[in-house]
């Protein structure tokens, strides 16, 4: 009887960087026109009319379009400011544990409007590098969360992690998480592997062939070079962050999180239809706090 | 201070500058999003399917007619955006199909999935597991022994048909506040409205039917 020791984590794998930043074009921009025409009926709205220095929100990828035909300026939104992006980026390191609220998209924005728009950026350069420290700092907190992963919660709040981010740990906390849950619960996940109709997937190779002729039609740009731009430094001046931040988390706040720590007055209600054991409860169990939600 | 998503600036969740919404767009590319981390196949989200192919054939004649006037910037862009839609399309219908080609013979075996094709992906099931059976059965199992040429033996020692593994883990974003969650016995989680979790799959998959949370 050859049980697999490790089923396999998921089917599915993250989005390429281009998909991403498809996905990421549906964010609003605010544009100027330099010209004047009626309202485009598009299918996923009607937006215009385009008037001579009256500012128009469209999606990103509309933006991006007559940016490039030299029809419109950009206006940057607010948190692309240099002065609020500085004030991100301070609160950022002040707190190991916390995420600032970004859009979802603020790396794949940042990074196209830096490409075809940072002439209507004051101050590009500054805006570029405050980013990439914000993206920098951010991705040492979520290094740290991965190191704090334990499996004692079923549950990870991820508050204020954005869509690269995420995709960025997809794989590696699946798989973590699954593993967790089948080491810690032996016998209920040895009963589940046994009952045929909810679990066994015994594994096919994952194909990826399919997926690699689906590029996104986006306009030439790729959020690949995003990603590269925004690397986390190992440079000079990242190090400064880096051992602040690292030494923050040692000093400040255990590795091991009290995460699964029961909290006996909150009565748990559970949905009727959630789970058929769910009648039987213990004291409900906070999700796993690696970072906090403010 | 960090910007509070009440400040109207961009990219933050705000109001949209369009006159008038078509949400069926989010909406499909959400059931896409779904699709892609779900780990078993959802139900056929047939009505929206059929709504934005209709308007995509509809904004086609109209570019077509514009074309015939002398293409203009602004139809360039329409085309831009038709592009973006069918790609929307053509990624919902793969993204369902490798799951389908993946567990075709569960998706058979079982009644209840079955019903969350549409009439054409049962056909292609159908198909495939017939063109499959056909393939392998030619190509060498003919020569072997018998005992070892059933391609859907379910045993205690063999499960020669790969099923969606529901113990894994999702990224979810809640849409509708739920409150105190039982995850199982002795865990459960408070979801509030917008927040991010990665949360275990099976107890949650009634909260991504009804639609209060969704997977990112």
């Amino acid at each position: 009887m050859t049980q697999p020791i490790v089923k396999q984590a998921s089917v599915l794998e993250s989005f390429g960087a281009s998909e991403v930043e498809f996905l990421s074009e549906d964010a609003e921009a605010v544009v100027v026109p330099l010209f004047r025409e009626p309202a485009i009926r598009l299918l996923a709205g009607t937006y215009g009319p385009f008037r001579p220095g009256v500012p128009l929100t469209v999606p990103l990828w509309l933006a991006k379009q007559l940016k490039k035909q030299k029809k419109a300026k950009i206006q940057p939104p607010e948190w692309m400011d240099v002065d609020s992006l500085r004030a991100t980026y301070e609160a950022e390191q002040a707190d190991p544990l916390y995420f600032e609220a970004l859009p979802y998209h603020y790396v794949e924005i940042a990074s196209q409007l830096l490409d075809v728009a940072s002439d209507d950026i004051p101050d590009a350069n500054s805006v570029r590098e405050t980013i990439e420290d914000i993206v920098e700092v951010r991705h040492l907190k979520i290094m740290a969360g991965m190191r704090a992963l334990d499996g004692d919660s079923p549950a990870i709040k991820l508050n204020n992690l954005a869509a690269m981010e995420i995709n960025s740990i997809r794989s590696f906390f699946i798989a973590t998480m699954d593993h967790y849950a089948m080491l810690t619960e032996p016998e209920l996940s040895a009963r589940r592997s046994s009952t045929r109709e909810a679990t066994r997937s015994s594994t096919t190779p994952a194909r990826a062939s399919s997926e690699a002729s689906s590029v996104p039609p986006t306009g030439g740009l790729s959020t690949a070079r995003a990603q590269r731009k925004f690397r986390p430094r190992t440079s000079s001046t990242g190090a400064g962050s880096r051992a602040s931040a690292a030494s923050a988390r040692s000093s400040e706040t255990p590795s091991r999180f009290p995460s699964a720590r029961p909290r006996p007055r909150s009565r748990p209600r559970p949905r009727p239809r959630s789970t058929s054991s769910a009648a039987t409860s213990a004291g409900s169990v906070d999700p796993s706090t690696i970072w906090r939600a403010r | 201070m960090a910007l509070s998503s009440s400040q109207s600036s961009w990219g933050l969740k705000g109001h949209s500058g369009a006159a008038v919404q078509n949400n069926d767009i989010e909406a499909l590319k959400q059931a896409w999003l779904n699709e892609k981390f779900s780990p078993h196949v959802l139900i056929f989200e047939d009505a929206l399917v059929a709504r934005v192919s209709e308007d995509v054939k509809e904004q086609e004649d109209v570019v077509a007619g514009e074309l015939d006037d002398g293409a203009t910037f602004m139809t360039r862009l329409k085309q831009l955006e038709l592009e973006r839609v069918k790609y929307l399309l053509r990624s919902y219908y793969r993204t369902r199909l490798r799951k389908i080609e993946k567990f075709c013979m569960y998706i058979l075996k079982n009644p209840v999935v079955r019903t969350r094709l549409s009439p054409a992906e049962l056909e292609y099931t159908q198909r495939y597991v017939d063109l499959m059976a056909e393939h392998l059965n030619e190509s060498f199992l003919n020569g072997l022994p018998e005992k070892l040429r059933d391609l859907t033996t379910q045993d205690a020692e063999d499960d020669m048909i790969p099923a969606p593994n529901f113990d894994t883990h999702v990224f979810c974003k809640v849409v509708d506040t739920i409150g105190t969650f039982q995850l199982d016995q002795d865990s459960s989680v408070d979801l509030e409205e917008g927040e991010l979790y990665l949360l275990p799959f099976k107890p949650i998959r009634d909260l991504l039917l009804d639609q209060s949370i969704i997977l990112i």
